[in-house]
């Protein structure tokens, strides 16, 4: 009896931590080039108290089936769903969008690099393209002082234009992974590549697999809401039920402290 | 024999199945769960006709092996079976198990893993491997997995001539009773995620029966304890 409250208690925690996942996504829904993660639930160990096909008769029958109880559930991951995100429309010539798979290469402040979706570059002091905290991107983009007019082809070829002619500023890389699911999140819409990721390709835009970059575009989160809405019913109803069971046990157990 | 001991055996039984949905409930959320059930079987105590009353005891735990909704994820490494009694192959410690847990991803080397880094199999107990920089992965009806360049490999999916003798793991993993069939009929649908098959209404009436039953059973304890009462106080009266 004790073991059903238990039980109930797992199934309670893990509905618990759906919930967190599914409020941090709702939380990003406007976050540009935020993918949706999922909680991966599986079942935890048996208690076997039969074993199927042990002998039932000195005659040599077997039992067809064995007696096995299961003791509740976990999460056994959570995990980024890298679905493509809805490209929006911006009038910011350093927007950028990836459409496909790929990822910008980032060069962090500690000299590392980290991945991101985010296309929202802008231009620091120098001319040097980078992101919304000011990190570079990699390869490096400069812009001359009286450059207007940037100009990024779908294959990533970045240029300008300085007085009447047209420079080419250099080409912009797009990074990929073959398992886009082991990225770990480091928080600021950036992502670090792990043993599981795999080791990071850097490739020219529409190459090897990889997308195109669409100027003047950005590329929103792939959160939608309707199935957030109705994962999060799901999940409370769940909720509910596990609360439920442990009831009905507190039942039982009431009933047998009411015998004299 | 005393039919306190009877009611027990029923208290008993009814505490396993209350341990099982509680189980069931927790996993109403777990991809390709199969909902476990128990069969009770009468155990004639005694064999002389002054005396009533048989026990009940477990035989033994029966899984519900019928599908689970598909649900729509748009994945395309969240595969599931359509057909009953059908599983993938998943190689776990160098050793086969089987899931209907259809959610898998590429692991750093290409191979098509489950969320523990377990290979799913072909038909040979292999890995399948998908060659870099592959866009679009194709998984057919039938399991062939194709990529950029045309089919791969096909997906092992494994049938049992008795399920029911499968052995759960844990992890979603059930282990192998007897030797597995390939499977032929058994369809694989591509971005759809078999839900829990766990049905919320079932697993709330029968709590709410084993709730009461329970407390008829216990009920019936004390009726009979009343009675044993009574008749020692009304003997000690008589002269």
């Amino acid at each position: 009896m004790m073991r059903a409250l238990k039980i109930a208690g797992t199934g309670m925690s893990a509905q618990q931590m759906n919930v967190d996942v599914l409020s941090n996504n709702i939380a990003n829904i406007n976050t540009t080039g935020f993918k949706r993660q999922r909680a991966a639930f599986r079942d935890l160990i048996y208690q076997d108290q039969v074993a199927a096909g042990a002998a039932t008769s000195a005659a040599g029958t077997l039992s067809p089936a064995g007696v096995q109880t299961g003791l509740g559930v976990n999460i056994g991951s959570t995990y980024d769903i890298h679905e493509q995100g809805p490209l929006q429309r911006t009038e910011s010539q350093f927007d950028l969008a990836i459409s496909g798979r790929g990822f910008f290469e980032i060069t962090l402040p500690d000299g590392t690099s980290a991945y991101t979706r985010d296309g929202s570059f802008q231009v620091d002091n120098t001319g040097t393209m980078v992101n919304i905290d000011g990190y570079e991107l990699n390869p490096s983009i400069v812009l001359p002082e009286d450059a207007v007019n940037l100009t990024v082809s779908a294959d990533g070829i970045a240029s300008a234009q300085v007085g009447d002619d047209i420079i080419e500023l250099g080409q912009i890389q797009l990074v990929m992974f073959q398992n886009e699911a082991g990225l770990r999140n480091i928080g600021d819409n950036l992502f670090k590549a792990t043993d599981a990721s795999g080791v990071a390709n850097a490739t020219n835009p529409t190459e090897s697999g990889s997308g195109s970059i669409e100027q003047f575009f950005v590329e929103g989160s792939n959160v939608d809401s309707i199935e957030e809405v109705t994962n999060l019913i799901t999940a409370q109803r769940s909720f509910e039920l596990n609360s439920r069971v442990i009831t009905t046990v507190d039942e039982m157990l009431n009933a047998i402290n009411q015998i004299r | 024999m005393k039919p306190v001991y009877i009611l027990t055996s029923n208290l008993v039984g009814q505490r396993q199945k209350m341990t099982l949905a509680a189980d069931n409930v927790a996993n109403l959320t777990t991809p390709g769960h199969k909902g476990l059930d128990i069969d009770f079987r009468e155990l004639v105590a005694s064999k002389k006709s002054t005396e009533v009353g048989s026990f009940n005891i477990n035989r033994g735990t029966r899984y519900d092996l019928s599908n689970g909704a598909f649900e729509k994820t748009d994945n395309p490494l969240d595969l599931s079976i359509q057909g009953e009694n059908t599983f993938f192959g998943i190689l776990v410690n160098d050793q086969v198990q089987y899931t209907r847990n259809g959610h898998f991803q590429l692991d750093a080397g290409g191979n098509i893993v489950d969320d523990r880094g377990n290979p799913l199999v072909d038909l040979n107990g292999g890995a399948i491997a998908v060659p870099d920089g592959t866009t679009t992965i194709q998984i057919t009806g039938d399991g062939t997995v194709s990529g950029d360049d045309g089919p791969i490999a096909a997906i092992g999916l494994f049938e049992f001539d008795n399920p029911q003798s499968l052995l759960r793991a844990g992890g979603s993993y059930i282990t192998q009773g007897e030797e597995p069939i390939p499977s032929i009929e058994a369809q694989v649908l591509q971005g759809f995620l078999e839900a829990s098959n766990v049905s919320p209404v079932e697993e709330t009436i029968r709590m709410t029966q084993l709730s009461r039953a329970y407390q008829s059973a216990l009920k019936t304890v004390q009726g009979i304890e009343e009675l044993e009462q009574r008749a020692v106080r009304e003997l000690a009266r008589m002269p």
